[in-house]
């Protein structure tokens, strides 16, 4: 028995429950679905959505748009009007054109939610650099005010928002939907725009928001309002823009300034499409998803993605990821989490969720190849290019959680246009991002047939070698002291579960799911060095318990957290039931560490470091640090071979040696910074900036901090 | 322990200083926001062990005249007071109150080694032992 193992068995035995009641929420209720049909795409002629102002849902009124639908891709579909045309009262012409957006492609910004287009999470910035990062001192802090921990009306507030650096300002969007601009050099405030949204948790059971979308015209006219817009979405649905040098709203954006999101949520409209994850923006156009409520109806709205105008917010066309006639019995595999697209080639690409119900598939038992996918949009038309399934027929709620990183890899002497598709599974599939072909295999393997009647679990699934998955290919094993503390609890329970390795259905008796739908990775995905071909990623691992309940012995209990407890899926064969592998105690049977961060050679699929990252604290206390932390957040890479990240538990923002892993600066926030940091130049000062929200899922901890760092002057 | 019935207690004096400062420490730790641990129940902890070890420095400093046993047992329980907020503070991350804690622990050494013995000794206990030498 080593010195932290020592520390580990009278800690545990004193803090019984402390990690695993944390781990116990630390599920996937980040899975912000929502959802329409499958692969398919319509074009919009768009004079009736300015006037979408209401704020009920349109729910069942008939679109009245001008819009042919097309199929498209492996059972797509766009809704198709005027796209390309240009927009009404817009000024100047907005045609899609080839190439990034020059403001976006400053090497001193942070432009836009993964810091550019590709989500790279890459600054060229090296002033800070591993052998003075750990001079970093705070440079400014700022608090919004916007902050919930749930103790009076307003729901518990989850902020993950990337600050935006770009027009020489900070734009910040809160859990509130406020948007806030400050100064990046001081952090003082410039403009608030305050939208009066409603504070209520209409889909989500939190106050979310990952922040704003900024545009600029290309070649914006002085003294006119509006060349340049910033963006915020709120959770029932409307999308308000704003003037990015007043904070005035945009009259020509919507209904002066507002649109209404929900007016295009016309089928299965249980709930508003709330708009959580800012827009992607390209071209003059905003590319749009949204999340939904999961887990707990059978049929939802089905999965679209939205192409707008970014000045008026005319429709262009809509993608649709369901075939239209399974969308009476499903709903979902919508887009919530953040886009990328090549500039370049102007290619969108979308990570698509899977569809509803999430954890039996009995009643969807066709094809539906565009859930669970990553998926090739055309940004002209909407059309599918390509489209890759990553999990067939899910009934795990793997969804595709996070955008792929676009990055060209050199392999076997050739340039590759490569992505890096990061998954709930553990999997990093590395693709042709022109063709959507592996560039490292993908392999499709046997997997165990589910033994629930009426559910047709697919025979095969796809599973990634190389480069090596984020977690183990085996769940990790009964934690000796979790058992021993449980009194032989932990492998008593193990026992009577299913495991058959990954992919076992969800079953009766009980499935232990490794990894669950808490991942393996998480929304924010990954980040690379362009130059080094080096990506790197942050990983739970978790065990959870899935276990289906016949209807007529299914009650709605409660649920604990967001994640965790029992969910109708609406009227199907069976209720679900989720919860986290712990003992008595509230510790995790399973072995540590919860939480790794790893580096990869694209260029060889090598994994060239993987640490535990983080720690886990509760009740204050902190756990030994070869435990890791479940992280939520992502990292970002500096030229000069740093990764900064929040992410963890622990409330600590750090700085690591992209050559090592070593952690070489950390330093202490208000809550757990779940969110990725900005980075970027200003006035010839290098600023790292962190929004911290806190999330109940790893602590129940929340703060409005914004807090920037910098070399000392 | 040494008996030795005269003299000061420099072990006890130490020990009730650190416990001072201990105590101190720990109620910057959990009522000083933004340390990454205040008002948690860890703090809370720490803040009731020192309080408690306060007390029994305390006794063991001016209670000169408690029976021996009694003065045993308390500094038994203080030893116990100090490994737990030792350990405490170290998960914790509590630096300041875990350097104070050692040098408590060196303090406790130096009562238990050269501090006078406290107070009366046990009669019918002495009576025997004096018989069976």
């Amino acid at each position: 028995m080593n010195r932290n193992d020592a520390i580990t068995l009278v800690v545990s035995l004193l803090l019984a429950g402390s990690v695993g009641n944390a781990l116990a929420q630390e599920d996937t209720s980040t899975d912000e679905e929502g959802g329409q049909p499958q692969g398919i795409s319509e074009t919009q002629g768009d004079e009736s959505e300015q006037d979408a102002s209401s704020d009920e849902p349109q729910a069942d009124e008939e679109d009245s748009e001008a819009s042919s639908v097309t199929p498209t891709g492996p059972g797509g579909r766009v809704d198709t009007g005027p796209a390309g045309e240009a927009p009404s009262g817009g000024g100047e012409t907005s045609m899609p054109q080839p190439g990034a957006d020059a403001w976006m492609e400053s090497p001193d910004s942070w432009a836009t939610f993964n810091g550019d287009l590709r989500a790279q999470k890459y600054s060229p910035a090296d002033q800070i650099t591993p052998e003075n990062v750990g001079e970093l001192e705070q440079a400014w802090e700022y608090h919004t005010g916007d902050v919930s921990d749930g103790s009076d009306d307003i729901p518990m507030s989850v902020w993950s928002a990337t600050p935006l650096f770009v027009n020489d300002t900070l734009y910040l969007g809160t859990p509130f939907y406020r948007i806030i601009a400050l100064d990046p050099g001081n952090g003082q405030e410039k403009w608030t725009f305050d939208p009066d949204a409603r504070l209520e948790a209409l889909t989500q059971p939190m106050m979310k928001s990952r922040g704003v979308a900024y545009w600029e015209a290309d070649e914006p006219q002085a003294g006119e309002a509006c060349q340049k817009i910033v963006y915020i979405g709120t959770m029932d649905a409307k999308l308000y823009g704003v003037d990015a040098d007043t904070g005035e709203r945009c009259a020509a954006f919507g209904d002066n300034g507002m649109l209404d999101v929900n007016q295009w949520n016309t089928i299965n409209d249980k709930w508003p499409l709330s708009l959580l994850q800012p827009p992607t923006v390209y071209n003059d156009t905003l590319f749009l998803g949204w999340a939904g409520k999961d887990w707990t109806d059978a049929v939802a709205p089905p999965g679209t993605v939205f192409a707008l105008d970014a000045r008026t917010g005319e429709r262009r066309w809509t993608f649709h990821a369901l075939p239209e006639e399974v969308v009476d019995r499903t709903g979902t595999a919508n887009v919530w989490a953040s886009m990328s697209l090549d500039p370049e080639s102007g290619l969108l690409y979308i990570p698509v969720s899977s569809p509803s119900p999430n954890y039996y598939g009995g009643e969807r038992t066709e094809e539906l190849p565009l859930a669970t996918s990553v998926t090739a949009l055309n940004t002209d038309t909407g059309e599918v290019v390509w489209s890759r399934q990553l999990v067939h027929h899910d009934i795990w709620d793997y969804d595709t959680v996070a955008p792929p990183t676009l990055v060209d890899i050199q392999k076997d002497g050739e340039s590759v246009p490569a992505l890096v598709q990061p998954s709930k599974q553990g999997f990093l599939f590395v693709l042709n991002r022109q063709t959507g072909e592996p560039v490292y295999p993908i392999e499709e393997r046997e997997v165990p047939a589910s033994d629930v009647e009426g559910e047709e679990a697919a025979p095969t699934q796809p599973f990634v070698d190389v480069p090596e998955p984020v977690i183990p290919d085996d769940w990790p094993g009964i934690s000796r002291l979790a058992d021993m503390v449980g009194l032989g609890e932990c492998s008593r329970k193990a026992k009577g579960l299913r495991y058959e390795g990954r992919f076992t259905p969800p079953s009766l008796e009980g499935t232990l799911t490794y990894p669950p739908t808490t991942g393996g990775s998480q929304w924010g995905g990954g980040a690379v060095d362009p130059e080094k071909g080096v990506f790197v990623i942050n990983s739970n691992s978790v065990v959870q318990i899935y276990r289906l309940i016949p209807r007529d012995e299914f009650e709605q209990l409660g649920q604990s957290g967001e994640t965790g407890g029992y969910y109708a899926q609406g009227d199907t064969a069976y209720g679900f039931h989720l919860e986290t592998f712990l003992n008595w105690a509230g510790m995790p049977c399973w072995k540590p560490p919860y939480g790794t961060i790893a580096a990869y050679d694209l260029n060889t699929g090598e994994r060239l470091w993987n640490e535990p990252f983080g720690q886990v604290q509760k009740h204050g206390f902190y756990m030994p640090e070869s435990w890791g932390s479940v992280t939520i957040g992502a990292p970002v890479i500096t030229r000069s071979g740093l990764i900064f990240i929040g992410a963890s538990m622990d409330s600590r923002v750090r700085a690591l040696d992209l050559e090592s892993g070593e952690v070489l600066w950390k330093h202490l926030v208000e809550a757990p910074a779940v969110s990725m940091p900005a980075v970027y130049t200003y006035e010839g000062r290098q600023y790292v900036t962190f929004a911290v929200g806190g999330n109940s899922i790893l602590l129940p901890k929340v703060s409005d901090q914004v807090v920037s760092f910098a070399l000392p002057d | 322990m040494t008996n030795k019935a005269q003299g000061t207690a420099y072990g006890a004096w130490l020990l009730l200083a650190i416990s001072i400062i201990a105590l101190i420490l720990a109620a910057v730790a959990t009522f000083n926001e933004g340390n990454g641990i205040a008002y948690t129940p860890g703090t809370y902890l720490v803040l009731i062990s020192t309080a408690l070890m306060l007390v029994g420095s305390l006794l063991l400093t001016f209670a000169r005249g408690m029976p021996r046993w009694l003065g045993g047992l308390i500094a038994f329980l203080l030893l116990l007071d100090l490994l737990g907020t030792g350990l405490a503070a170290y998960l914790l991350q509590a630096e300041w109150l875990l350097v104070s804690i050692g040098i408590g622990l060196v303090a406790w050494l130096v009562h238990a080694i050269a501090d006078p013995a406290t107070g009366k000794r046990d009669r019918t206990m002495t009576l025997r032992q004096e018989a069976a030498s």
